[in-house]
């Protein structure tokens, strides 16, 4: 698996600047941030799955987080008080954040963003939708299984010895 | 002693007629009507319980909404602290296994785990 020649990124490489923000925060910027990251997040997801592989997704991944982090550093800016209130709001509402109960503060901080920042609220299911991505990347080529007339032979178990705790056949031995 | 001793005697005339006969209990409805009665009060919970329900789903939809929106977000973040981990797990089983005989980090005794795929590939332990 992971062996001392298996190429792994670097801890430089891996370093960025991560979102430092609580679940509270993340719930109640959810659906704006969304909407505003859509392509990255988009193209990481696309990346993610289709390759199989987190190495190769770095450079998404860390367009995912930057572009987050504008958009917190925007609502620093512009529209702290109403979304600290809000989030606020979800936190000591319910058990699970939920959006029903705090319907009256998302108003006025939906108004704010929609002032400073231009952005409407997606619809509720928006994110629940499956969406067809198409990425400038070349989908990487999966081969198709192929199965020899004659199957190759394995190769070549190490020289072991006979089993530590005998075999299950004990009875024909 | 009294002159009359006095006794416990039936009035003047004797005892009221009694009423015996039968008194059945009111009833304001009748079947059919008990019946339709049912069916309104079922059709108009039916209508509650629907529009209920619709707003129940339409909360949990949102609920999910928000969660998936924020998900690329933390799968980036998760999948950088997997490759430094699995940096860290590699030092550590070197350091570890430093004095075993035969022993290649991410070996079994020298013998590859996944005999039949390309050694380039990552496989994770989970499905995720």
């Amino acid at each position: 698996m992971f062996t001392k020649d298996f190429p792994l990124p670097t801890e430089e490489e891996l370093t960025v600047q991560e979102i430092n923000v609580s679940t509270p925060s993340l719930r109640a910027a959810a659906f704006h941030l969304g909407k505003t990251c859509e392509e990255q997040n988009n193209e990481y997801m696309l990346c993610r799955k289709e390759e199989k592989d987190p190495r190769k997704c770095l450079d998404e991944g860390k367009a995912v987080t930057a572009c987050s982090l504008n958009f917190f550093r925007k609502i620093k800016k512009s529209c702290l008080e109403e979304f600290s209130q809000y989030a606020n709001c979800l936190d000591k509402s319910s058990r699970d954040m939920e959006y029903k109960y705090c319907r009256n503060t998302q108003a006025i901080y939906d108004k704010c963003v929609l002032d400073n920042l231009g952005l409407e609220r997606p619809d509720f299911g928006y994110f629940c939708e499956p969406k067809i991505v198409d990425s400038k990347r070349p989908k990487p080529i999966e081969e198709p299984l192929s199965f020899p007339d004659a199957p190759e032979p394995l190769p070549e178990l190490p020289v072991g010895g006979e089993a530590r705790y005998g075999s299950r056949k004990f009875w024909f031995q | 002693m009294a002159a009359t001793p006095t006794q416990d005697l039936p009035p003047k005339g004797g005892y009221a007629p009694v009423n015996f006969t039968r008194i059945p209990a009111r009833s304001y409805f009748n079947g059919y009507q008990l019946f339709a009665g049912f069916g309104v009060v079922s059709a108009v919970a039916c209508y509650m319980y629907y529009k209920t329900y619709s707003l129940v789903r339409r909360e949990d939809i949102e609920m999910r909404s928000g969660r998936l929106a924020v998900e690329p977000l933390l799968l980036a973040e998760r999948d950088r602290e997997f490759l430094k981990q699995i940096r860290r797990n590699r030092d550590e089983e070197a350091r570890l296994m430093a004095n075993v005989e035969g022993w290649e980090v991410g070996t079994y005794h020298g013998e590859r785990i996944y005999k039949t795929i390309p050694s380039e590939r990552f496989m994770r332990s989970s499905n995720q």
